[in-house]
């Protein structure tokens, strides 16, 4: 969207903290988070500068049938806030209209109504063994 | 908080979702392929409370269409554990 500001430059702070390939940075958790195709450049944007890995998956919304997108994220233990917060900052909420054909009438009025849409909705789960080759 | 994940086949995704929804569960779509046979399948992924956790199954088992072909199988389930839900 164009009216939103962009969230990457307070993403920037913590990208110092890139992934080593120590122990300390196995992966423990497995993020889900459902967002919005137009939200994805900024999501991903700022998950990397976090210095956190992204898989993106496209999917549908079962309720609108919206398409969305689903990313796979791979955290380290502790990188959990860090994800929420790169994520609440690319992903907004906002309020968009949806134009329906009034039905029954005569004349194809259309009417507008409001939808909230943007945000994220994130599962995270443990993961057991995780393998990188 | 639970997360379930339903590999359904293609014909039973609209009244599945549609069943989900009606049943008030909040449901993502994702197409997907079966791995042996290469068939198009979908996966749902079903975020809910604890509870509802049977609820949710039972809604899956009673909206998919009947077996059509021996060995096919209609679904298939994960019921994971969240230990975070965050919605921003």
């Amino acid at each position: 969207m164009a009216n939103d500001p962009d969230p990457n430059p307070k993403a920037a702070p913590s990208a110092g903290q890139q992934p080593g390939h120590d122990d300390s940075h196995q992966v423990k958790h497995l993020m889900t988070a459902v967002i919005q195709i137009q939200d994805v450049e900024n999501a991903v944007q700022a998950l990397s500068a976090s210095g956190i890995a992204v898989k993106t998956l496209a999917s549908t919304g079962g309720f609108l049938r919206r398409r969305n997108v689903t990313l796979l994220i791979g955290l380290a233990e502790g990188q959990r806030e860090l994800a929420v917060l790169a994520l609440s900052k690319s992903c907004r909420r906002r309020v968009e209209y949806l134009v329906t054909p009034l039905e029954g009438s005569p004349f194809s009025l259309p009417l507008s109504t409001p939808v909230s849409v943007g945000g994220a909705t994130i599962f995270t789960l443990a993961v057991e063994r995780y393998e990188e080759f | 908080m639970k997360l379930i994940i339903a590999i359904i086949r293609d014909s039973d995704n609209e009244p599945v979702s549609q069943g989900l929804i009606l049943a008030g569960f909040r449901v993502t779509e994702i197409s997907s392929t079966g791995g042996f046979l290469r068939r198009g399948s979908t996966t749902l992924m079903i975020g809910m409370d604890d509870e509802k956790v049977d609820q949710a199954v039972q809604v899956i088992r009673q909206t998919a269409g009947p077996a059509t072909e021996a060995g096919v199988k209609r679904g298939t389930l994960f019921v994971l554990n969240v230990e975070n839900f965050d919605q921003v």
